[in-house]
């Protein structure tokens, strides 16, 4: 029965520790039997524990494969459609409810497709924390779908954490399974798009490229267009890192066709952003700079705001290569004034980038110590693009300086983190 | 000038690491995989 895991996500939910919730009731140890599925449970501490953890009411299905395969349903329209208001409504249905399952791996399906669907109605990705951290603990899984299940929701998970390495680990347990799990084209297709995805950011580009193909080819196939679209532009992007920029332009016009006919700005905007990109990587700045003000002309009315600031930073990194002083500070005041307004976590990394450029555009001479402290800001995050890019800038500033000892340090700093990213641990082995 | 040419044997071999790497990558926009297309209002 899946009352164990019941128990155990409440718990996790409500951030209880089990020697709080086994007090007076049971064991720890036999708790922990419970949560994992490895003791029958005594009725009557069954339902102390739930009185404790305030759960009134757990749903018994007598057909629970209906549950499931309508909830499934749901999930297949969410993915592939995204209907806003269909899902929503669904999901209030849903959220509220406790079934007990008869089985584990129908409880690990039902609460995996819950998720997902949660994260397509535009909930806080942290508010899936406890489910999260039930699906890594869950030692004994039999079966394959749901484990591939668990597996896709992990690398999302991390993968919109931006914590590109531990999502791609994840999805790669996943793939092992999608070849002998009874998992249909649709969803092959969409896990091909994540780990496509993911692939890229880790810039892996010759398998992300081979994935993104394989989803294109379902939706197009299939006719699902605007997912099509997410594939064209995923193909766009790897092209434009391969400098085919090209093959990059030929991807973002299909792209924003399709995105004109079923008239989605939002697919617009991102597409504006990387055609801005591809003119900015070629050194026309004035045309990139054309694009991204376009581009922010529509994002202005998007709920994503670090979309929006992805957008300024582009526009400020231009306005610097011209040198336009003053046309840059007032970017990056637009930019720090929206975070100042909105204080999610997602968009800490904006004000730091807008301040360090604040500051080496500013009137005085530079302060080391600001570029210093972004510097270790990203390094807290994994962020090692950026520790290198700064670490850079920040070697030529003091090497500018005549201050050698200090730009060695930098230069050094740099050298470390590509070594460590490339896991290069000697200069032999270069 | 023994730092002069210390800063520049680990800037040389830094554009040599760096080349491969990040070596001109803009700023990419994927559309995210959880989004709604819809969320643009006007």
């Amino acid at each position: 029965m899946s009352i164990g895991l019941i128990i155990k996500q409440e718990r996790i939910k409500q951030n209880i520790k089990q020697i709080n919730l086994a007090k007076g009731i049971c064991s720890i140890s036999y708790l922990s039997k419970i949560e994992n599925n490895l003791s029958s449970p005594n009725r009557v501490i069954i339902d102390l524990l739930l009185k404790r953890l305030n759960i009134k009411e757990i749903d018994c299905v007598l057909d629970e494969e209906n549950v499931i395969n309508s909830l499934y349903k749901v999930y297949k329209e969410g993915v592939l459609y995204r209907d806003e208001k269909y899902i929503r409504k669904r999901l209030e249905e849903l959220t509220e409810r406790h079934i007990r399952f008869s089985s584990n791996k129908n409880f690990c399906l039902f609460t995996a497709y819950k998720c997902r669907l949660k994260l397509i109605s535009g909930i806080n990705i942290n508010d899936l924390l406890p489910d999260i951290e039930l699906f890594q603990s869950l030692k004994t899984q039999d079966g394959h779908k749901e484990v591939f299940q668990i597996n896709l929701i992990l690398g999302l998970f991390f993968y919109l954490n931006k914590e590109y390495t531990k999502a791609l680990n994840y999805l790669k347990k996943g793939l092992k399974l999608i070849r002998i799990s009874n998992i249909e084209d649709w969803e092959k297709a969409d896990f091909y798009n994540i780990i496509s995805l993911a692939y890229f950011e880790n810039n892996s580009l010759s398998q992300a490229e081979y994935f993104a193909d394989k989803a294109l080819k379902f939706y197009h196939d299939n006719l699902i267009l605007n997912r099509a679209i997410d594939s064209y532009i995923l193909l766009g992007n790897i092209e434009k890192r391969l400098k085919n920029y090209n093959r990059a332009e030929e991807y973002f016009s299909l792209a924003k066709k399709i995105s004109q006919d079923i008239k989605l700005p939002y697919y617009e905007a991102i597409i504006l952003q990387n055609v801005g990109s591809i003119f900015s990587l070629k050194g026309d700045s004035n045309k990139a700079l054309t694009h991204f003000e376009e581009c922010i002309k529509l994002k202005k009315y998007c709920s994503d705001k670090s979309s929006y600031l992805l957008t300024v930073l582009s526009i400020v990194k231009e306005l610097s290569k011209m040198q336009q002083r003053l046309r840059l500070l007032y970017w990056c005041k637009h930019g720090i004034d929206i975070i100042d307004n909105d204080k999610r976590r997602e968009l800490e990394p904006y004000s730091y980038h807008f301040s360090l450029y604040q500051n080496i555009y500013a009137e005085t001479s530079f302060n080391d110590n600001q570029i210093k402290e972004v510097i270790v800001y990203f390094e807290k995050t994994g962020d090692f693009r950026h520790v290198l890019k700064y670490s850079l800038l920040l070697a030529e500033l003091f090497a500018k300086q005549n201050k050698y000892k200090c730009s060695v340090f930098y230069f050094q700093k740099a050298k470390i983190n590509l070594f460590e990213q490339q896991l290069i641990k000697n200069w032999e082995d270069l | 000038m023994k730092k002069k040419m210390e800063l520049f044997f680990v800037a040389t071999l830094l554009f040599f690491l760096c080349f491969n790497i990040y070596a001109n990558r803009g700023e990419d926009e994927n559309p995210r995989p959880t989004e709604f297309p819809t969320a643009y209002v006007k």
